[in-house]
């Protein structure tokens, strides 16, 4: 494409970069926003089930226009900004809250990179060599979005609610932390797709890496459901209490916008936890036929899939955790548990060589 | 097109740092502070550091400022109008703190003979060779470059900050405990 506009191949290249990355990060934007709007649809009807009775089922076919109607619903609600609120933060914090969720997809890799037609393509936005700090540091961003909603709304139901969310985000990170650095370990990289990759090359997923991989993915869960605010964790907007917790003075788009960051949050983290654990694409081998890659992505959203089934199941089966147990299991279970485990797989990886796991099957 | 991106994230970052120093709300000035450290990271990204800049993130935005937050909120402080005696103690400790702190950057700007140079392949001072975009990706950028510096040249220095860290939790853990004679 040299000279073309009388620009060099290096401007080009640019050009070309910043064009695809804006057509992937438009279909991952909407993506997620599509697969929120009908995971509160399918929440709905597993709860419904779970519970013995329908969901919802009138609007449309087995209900599937449900979400839009619900949106239609939210979107022209009165959007109520208490008299004594902070206006400014009060804006800002659900906007805080929705962005970092979104921009977390970037670094995850959905599937093998490979060459269609002879052009190369890649399923991630960016590949970058500290992908999981980034996704962990912009994670710890979103919490801002519920500690100022609590803040601006100047109600102490929302207080507390945002005093809560930030003890309960900042100690579960650290579990989390040291879990997914198990895997960074093992892998012996901080890249995402490189941590994919090694798991694919040796066949074996790191929560099937025993014992150390396994207690690694637990906890790594746990925490994971602690740091989305999800039941039993979500003593944050914990109703019996709190009314709605941080979002009570919350209303219209605004709300909705809060709802959306917690679904795409429960995505991120489901999404992180198939990469680090349980082999991302793994079992499609990375350098297979261009037909069997084009299948990466489809095993990646099947493994999302369990995950976010597995968090409506937690919700409709276990109650709420006292806020006191919640910080104990955090600080005096988890936490030792996984520093432990951490030094343990570090031991492994030091006596043998990368690849050759002693107690692998 | 760096120089540009440059431009406009320094001037973000001195004016919410002024606004950050001028506010009466401390919860406003620590969301400036927050802005700041936020323009810090894509400085850093344009230096090549990757690792240096998410870091920033997660350790300065991400846990330690939603701790001043927590603080703010839990306090819920209306700054006390300080009394003139208190203010003219405080202004000259300042503008000395201010002049010091800008001799010292210009003093490690200038390379003076004395400060280390710790990146290897660069004649320049650390923060001139930043400056002019001369530390290369696998020099700033890769974490094994950064954990091998900081394990074998830096080791002593580490390990102290470590010690330091570790005689604070535990005079948190001595103040934060619950006295049974006095419960």
């Amino acid at each position: 494409m040299n000279g073309i506009f009388g620009l060099d191949g290096r401007t080009w290249d640019i050009i070309l970069a910043i064009i695809t990355a804006s057509i992937k990060a438009f279909v991952i934007v909407n993506g997620l926003l599509l697969a929120f709007a009908y995971m509160t649809l399918s929440e709905r009807k597993v709860l419904g089930r779970m519970q013995a009775r329908y969901g919802p089922n009138r609007a449309g076919p087995w209900g599937i226009l449900q979400p839009i109607a619900d949106g239609i619903k939210l979107a022209f609600k009165e959007d109520v900004t208490p008299r004594q609120a902070n206006r400014w933060i009060h804006l800002l914090a659900p906007c805080l809250a929705l962005v970092p969720a979104l921009i977390i997809f970037a670094v995850i890799p959905l599937g093998p990179e490979m060459e269609v037609f002879g052009v190369p393509w890649t399923w991630h936005v960016a590949r970058v060599n500290v992908a999981y700090l980034y996704a962990a540091a912009i994670a710890s961003v979103g919490v801002y979005g519920i500690v100022l909603a609590g803040w601006a709304s100047n109600s102490k139901y929302a207080l507390l609610g945002g005093l809560r969310a930030s003890a309960q985000v900042i100690s579960y990170e650290l579990a989390q932390g040291l879990a997914a650095m198990t895997a960074i370990v093992m892998a012996g990289s901080l890249d995402l797709y490189e941590i994919v990759n090694q798991q694919v090359a040796s066949g074996l997923p790191y929560a099937l890496y025993l014992p150390f991989g396994l207690v690694a993915f637990v906890v790594y869960v746990i925490a994971g459901v602690a740091e989305a605010n999800r039941a039993p964790f979500d003593l944050a907007e914990a109703e019996g209490e709190l009314g709605a917790g941080f979002h009570t003075e919350y209303s219209g788009f605004k709300w909705s916008m809060f709802f959306m960051a917690e679904y795409v949050n429960m995505i991120n983290i489901s999404a992180l936890a198939s990469v680090l654990f349980l082999g991302g694409w793994w079992p499609i081998p990375t350098d297979a036929p261009g037909v069997v890659q084009a299948l990466g992505p489809v095993v990646f959203l099947v493994k999302i899939a369990l995950f976010m089934f597995m968090f409506i199941w937690l919700r409709a089966t276990l109650p709420r955790l006292r806020f006191d147990r919640l910080m104990s299991l955090g600080w005096k279970v988890l936490l030792p548990v996984a520093l432990v485990n951490l030094i343990g797989t570090a031991t492994v990886v030091a006596l043998w060589p990368l690849g050759t796991w002693p107690f692998a099957n | 097109m760096e120089f540009l991106i440059f431009s406009a994230v320094a001037a973000i970052a001195i004016a919410a740092g002024l606004l950050m120093v001028l506010q009466r709300n401390a919860m406003y000035s620590a969301l400036f502070l927050v802005v700041v450290f936020f323009c810090l990271a894509v400085i850093y990204i344009l230096l090549g550091a990757y690792f240096l800049a998410v870091v920033q993130v997660a350790v300065y935005a991400g846990a330690i400022m939603v701790l001043m937050l927590f603080v703010i909120m839990l306090l819920n402080v209306a700054w006390p109008e300080p009394d003139d005696r208190v203010l003219g103690l405080l202004r000259p400790l300042g503008a000395t703190a201010a002049v010091t702190f800008a001799m010292l950057m210009a003093w490690a700007l200038a390379g003076t003979p004395g400060l280390p140079s710790p990146l290897p392949g660069t004649s320049l001072p650390v923060g001139a060779a930043m400056t002019l975009g001369r530390v290369g990706e696998a020099q700033a950028g890769h974490v094994q470059e950064v954990a091998v510096t900081l394990f074998s040249k830096y080791l002593l220095p580490f390990e102290l900050v470590s010690i330091l860290l570790l005689a604070a939790i535990l005079g948190a853990s001595v103040l934060a405990r619950k006295r049974p004679d006095h419960a």
